[in-house]
């Protein structure tokens, strides 16, 4: 195509760093272009390519990150210095004072914790039983916590599902009580319906009778 | 409230939990990104053998520094800025004899190389084995700053500004290496 300028817009297109608007524009315009069809042909064989091949690769350990629970804490004490704005002079005062007293003694208890890879004794100059043993506590404190934060998930369900059962419980008791008290309604109405009824089969039955005496009577 | 089950917390909670003293949260992060790191090594240095240990050295040197990591939504670009400051200075060390490997890489490369339309998914068919020895071979190629810009690019899908940040170089820069990359990759593997 002869258009660097262009060529770079079009391996910006297809790499997703243009906006929506840019993107229109280019579409419209590669539909007319031959060249610039073409040159977005070949810049996606090559992005095809790469895809393929740039894949996550199998490790042949996995690390795990072995704590050391002294030095830890002071980290967070370094970082909660660090973060409290209004402590900043103080924190330069200590750090000034630790930096001329005994600069050395923490330099050695600021030094990295380790990580070792599993299965493996290159990570520090731990024994490769102490670092197995390591790792699987530390294995061991992780499912612990996962399970801590599983298990109070599960209660919040169970609560919630009690809660809600409850509330559908209480729902039916008064749907049952509202159809008790229609269904009482209505046997009042049809007893109500069934003695008018007994009256006036009795008013009939009554006005029959009565009719037929003063004929009886004439006989 | 209850708290999330620690692999589906951000990484931006667990930096916060990891710096509050939470050991549990820094391998979490770990846990979640070390295949990326390794694999980014892999591609960038072609050391499998070395990667591992170059991706401990990562995460060791995440946990040490990451009270300086100013913004904790950034983990991700920070600990990749890491990785290529680890990998960087191990490339240093070993210069001479990366220098020599990528020479024959590239010669041997040239020697061997097939046209671009024979590969699968162009016109005629390829076994993806040989297409993708093809394309390794091609990126050992490319100088190292054009070959970790098309690979943070096309494999773990930063944006150029992150990338910029990563190789701490200018916006351009970026664009220049990974454009450059892909011409240069097209032209070897273009007949």
């Amino acid at each position: 195509m002869g258009c660097p300028e262009r060529e770079a817009r079009l391996l910006e297109w297809i790499l997703d760093e243009l906006a929506p608007a840019e993107v229109r524009e280019l579409e419209q315009h590669v539909k007319q272009c031959a060249d610039c069809s073409r040159s977005v042909e070949r810049l996606r064989s090559v992005h095809g390519a790469l895809m393929n091949t740039l894949t996550e690769r199998e490790m042949p350990a996995h690390l795990v990150f072995i704590p050391d629970q002294p030095k830890q804490q002071f980290a967070g004490f370094l970082t909660s210095l660090w973060r409290t704005a209004a402590l900043a002079a103080t924190a330069a005062a200590i750090f000034l004072g630790i930096f001329v007293g005994g600069a050395s003694h923490w330099r050695n208890r600021l030094g990295p914790a380790p990580i070792a890879t599993a299965g493996s004794s290159s990570a520090s100059a731990l024994s490769p039983a102490d670092v197995k043993a390591l790792a699987a506590q530390e294995v061991e404190r992780q499912m612990a916590f996962e399970r801590a934060g599983l298990e109070a998930s599960n209660d919040k369900l169970a609560a919630s599902l009690r809660e809600e059962q409850a509330k559908n419980l209480d729902r039916l008791a008064r749907g049952l009580e509202f159809v008790q008290k229609v269904q009482n309604n209505v046997w009042e109405e049809t007893r109500k319906q069934s003695e008018q009824q007994g009256e006036i089969v009795e008013l009939i039955a009554r006005n029959s009778l009565e009719s037929k005496v003063p004929a009886s009577g004439k006989r | 409230m209850a708290p999330l089950p620690i692999s589906d917390r951000s990484d931006a909670a667990l930096v916060r939990d990891a710096l509050d003293g939470k050991p549990e949260a820094f391998n979490a992060l770990v846990r979640r990104w070390e295949r990326k790191v390794y694999s980014y090594l892999v591609h960038l240095t072609g050391q499998p053998e070395d990667a591992l240990d170059l991706c401990q050295e990562v995460f060791v040197s995440a946990y040490k520094h990451l009270g300086r990591l100013r913004d904790a939504e950034g983990f991700r670009p920070w600990l990749f800025q890491i990785a290529h400051n680890t990998a960087c200075s191990e490339m240093r060390r070993l210069r001479g004899r990366q220098f020599d490997q990528q020479l024959d890489v590239a010669d041997e490369a040239s020697a061997a190389r097939p046209p671009l339309s024979s590969m699968p998914g162009n016109r005629m068919g390829w076994e993806q084995g040989e297409l993708k020895l093809l394309v390794e071979k091609a990126l050992a190629a490319l100088s190292v700053e054009q070959r970790e810009a098309v690979i943070l690019k096309v494999y773990q899908g930063f944006k150029f500004s992150e990338i910029a940040e990563i190789q701490n170089c200018p916006l351009s820069t970026v664009k220049t290496r990974v454009y450059a990359g892909f011409e240069q990759l097209r032209k070897f593997l273009e007949p």
